[in-house]
Parts: structure tokens; sequence; C-alpha cells
């Protein structure tokens, strides 16, 4: 009988080569699976690194970009001031970087780092930029960090005003996750993944302020350690107080919002900028 | 074959041969040899991807020594960074002799298709290079900056300008990427 013959032909499958073939597959779809979800979560961190770099990116940029284009208009570009000069002053700007405490009678304070010196701003996480940044009228640009987050705010300048306290609850959230005054114990875990981080084990200043060096005029050097007086405008001041500030150095530590999905470690980015003042002293 | 099958069937049988193992193992062996061949690819491409970063990240460090070279004021000699990025922390950099006719000073250079880069088979002179460490990359890699200045000056040996040729590249080589160079001038 033909049919018959034919269908014995057409052996099929045993139940334990179907077994083995099914095993062999389910490894194999395991393998990939196992090879699509780390690659997931290298996608989901690396994105969020991106992510990171971008705010930091950004965040610089803006402050760098304040930093520079603060101290126009000079109280020079005035024959006759338009108010009087001995307390602040909406016409012009008095300093390129307002200070606290002392702003209003124009008594300079001292910039020191990590405690150091008489300013509260500018400090290592804190500095009031001044100027007419966009052509209408002289503003104060805020820069503070309080506990993670870099608050940024803007006000008018106004007469006889302190810019500390025009400031006060102005300041609106500019960057989260800053990490440059992390405590001890966070320095101590990322420096294990970023060695090159925080030099010493320290917070990295978010701000560093160079003046000109009184000792050999056009090199600048770090304000805390410009010593002696400066002479501006025939005026002797303290070399490192904040008006004498030419360039800001502006360091950036974000961190990204959840640790690496694969290692569990801390993700950090560091950028790092230089403002260079354009405008004169006063 | 059982005895009883048909003559057609057992024809028919027998014209449905399949390969034998030899010609399976040398198909084997064939798709084998190209899916290595492709398979290698992969390697390399991920070496070269990473070649490629730090070559854009010597670019970012070259351009970041070129500027704070640029910045500095004819009349200093040499120039510090506390930060130590531009300049080693503790340490003081050089910005060329002033002498006429000009003279090239700190790392020697080499013409490549008439173009000046900094010969990094030629030693690390001091004043003159430093080692930067990426402190994004947690792998800590480090990057070699060198630059040669020449200095346009007076007889008097006042400079009046300087040219500046800085090179970077990873410590160690940068796989088949050249070093970076930049080459830029300054004057009163």
């Amino acid at each position: 009988m033909t049919t018959a013959l034919t269908s014995n032909n057409q052996k099929g499958f045993t139940l334990i080569e179907t077994l083995v073939a099914l095993a062999m597959f389910l490894v194999i779809c395991g393998a990939i699976f196992k090879l699509l979800n780390s690659s997931q979560q290298r996608y989901q961190t690396e994105s969020q690194v991106l992510d990171s770099f971008q705010d930091a990116r950004l965040g610089l940029d803006q402050i760098v970009r304040d930093a520079s284009d603060a101290g126009y208009p000079p109280f020079s570009n005035y024959s006759n001031p338009p108010c009087n000069t001995n307390v602040t002053c909406a016409g012009f700007v008095n300093s390129p970087i307002a200070w606290h405490p002392g702003y209003v009678s124009l008594t300079p304070c001292l910039i020191g780092t990590a405690g150091g010196g008489t300013c509260t701003s500018p400090g290592d996480f804190d500095v009031i930029f001044e100027g007419n940044t966009d052509n209408t009228v002289v503003k104060w640009i805020r820069y503070a960090l309080q506990g993670t987050t870099l608050y940024r705010g803007v006000v008018t300048k106004g007469n006889g005003n302190s810019a500390w306290n025009a400031l006060t609850g102005q300041m609106v959230p500019y960057i989260t996750n800053v990490m440059n005054n992390a405590t001890p114990a966070q320095i101590a875990t990322y420096k294990a993944s970023y060695p090159n981080m925080f030099p010493g084990g320290n917070p990295q200043p978010i701000f560093q302020y160079y003046c000109p060096n009184p000792t050999a005029p056009p090199a600048i050097i770090l304000c805390q350690n410009a010593l002696g007086n400066l002479t501006i405008n025939g005026v002797s001041v303290p070399a490192d107080s904040p008006s004498n500030v030419v360039d800001v150095e502006v360091t950036l530590i974000i961190k990204t919002p959840q640790r690496d999905a694969q290692t569990g470690a801390p993700r950090l980015v560091e950028l790092n900028g230089r403002g260079q003042r354009v405008n004169p002293n006063q | 074959m059982p005895q009883n099958m048909p003559q057609k069937m057992t024809k028919h049988g027998s014209r449905q041969s399949g390969f034998t193992i030899i010609e399976v193992i040398v198909a084997t062996l064939v798709l084998v040899i190209g899916i290595v061949g492709v398979a290698k690819l992969v390697p390399f491409a991920i070496g070269l991807n990473g070649a490629n970063r730090r070559d854009s990240t010597s670019l970012v460090i070259a351009q970041r020594e070129m500027d704070a070279l640029i910045s500095q004021p004819l009349s200093a000699a040499t120039f510090t960074d506390p930060q130590g990025l531009v300049c080693p922390a503790a340490g003081v950099c050089d910005l060329g002799i002033p002498v006429s006719p000009p003279a090239l000073a700190g790392s020697p250079l080499v013409m490549i298709a008439n173009r000046p880069f900094i010969n990094y088979n030629a030693g690390a002179v001091a004043g003159y290079n430093f080692i930067y460490t990426d402190p994004n990359d947690p792998s800590s890699a480090s990057y070699d900056v060198r630059w040669a200045v020449i200095t346009y000056a007076t007889p008097a040996g006042v400079a009046t300008g300087r040219r500046f040729i800085v090179g970077v590249r990873r410590q160690t080589g940068n796989g088949p990427l050249l070093p970076v160079a930049l080459d830029s001038m300054v004057e009163k």
C-alpha cells in the first residue's frame, strides 16, 4: 500500500529530540535576553550620564557668560556719574562682582577659600555678578549652592540696595544633583570610582577667583594669594577684594540621578570653564 | 529498506540523498571562517570608538591649553595654574625665550605634510609639558600635553609676538590616530 509506506517513511522527531532541541533553543534565548538586558542597563546609565553632561554644560555656559559680561557699564563710561558713587548705584556697575557683607557702603570684604576671608559672597559656592548683560538695566545675578541644588536668581539693581538682601527670596533652582560640596563620606565613595575628582578629598569649589598679582601686575593669581594693595582709578584697595576679580574659574560636578545600573557605582561628570571679564574695573 | 518496498519508492528515496558529513563539515568551516572574520570587526570597532573618544578629549584639552597660552601677557615668561588644568598645580610652565631672530623653544617638532606637529618620539622638555588626567574617565586616562613656542622679539629681547604649537595625545599613544596638533599665534 503506497499511502501506508509513504507515511512510514515520513518519520517525525522523537520526544527526546524535541526536548533537546527545545532546551537548546531556551538556552540560546536566555543568553540573547541577558545580552539585551545588559545593553538596556548600559543604555539607561549612559543616557543619564549624557543628561548630566548636558545639564552641566548648559549651566556652565550661562555662568561663564555672566562672568564674562559682568561689569558693564563701568563708572568710567560716565563724565557725570548718574548717582552718588558712595553707595550702590543702579545707573552703573560699582563692582563686577557684588559682595556681602558691606556692599551698600562699598566697604570691600576679602575673598578666601574654605572658610577663609571675610566675604560671605563671593565664596566657594556663592557668587553675585553685576552687570547690564542684556542691554536693559544693571542686574544682580546670583548663583548659590544649597545642599545639592545650584540656585540662580536675577534682580534689578537698586540705588543704595544690598545685592544680598535684594536677592533673598528670589533664588530659583537651576541645576540639581550638584555634588561639589559633598560630605566627606560621599567624597570617599566618589573617589573610589573617580580618583582624580575632589583633589585632596576636599569639597571642590564651584567658583574660584583670580585677581591681578600686586607684585607682577599683568599676571593673575588666586585672589586669596593676592596680598597687598592695588591702585585702581587712584584708589588703593586690597588686592583680594571682589572688585579686583578678573577671572572666575567654574567647576561643576554633577551626579546622575541613579547609580550605574550594572555596577552600582556612582556616576559623576565634571566640567570646567573660565569666565574672563571683558569690562574694566570701575 | 524494507524488502517489500516497491521499486518506485526505492528509486524515489535514493534520489533524495542528503549532504554527506564531509560536505556539512566543509560548509560549516567556511561559514565559521566568515563569521569569525566579521566578528573580529566588533572589538576593532570598540577599540576605534575608544580611540576616537580620547582623540576628542585630546582636542578639548589642546584647545584649553592653547587658550591659556594665548591669554598670557607677552611680558610674562612663565605662567602657573593652581587648578592644574593647563600647567601642573605646583609647577611653573614656560612661554618661550624672547630673542631676535626668533628661536624655537620647548618640545621638538616634526613636519608632517608641511605642518608642524609635536614630535612624541623625542623626550618631554621640562617646563613645556604636563600630564593631565581626565577626571571624568573611570579608567583615569592620562594625556601628554606638550607645546613649543616661537617668540618674536626686538633686538633688545622684548617679546612682540608668539606662535604656539600645542600637541596632545593619550599618554601611551592612541591606537591608529595621530596626536592632536594646534597651531596659533598672538601678537602685540
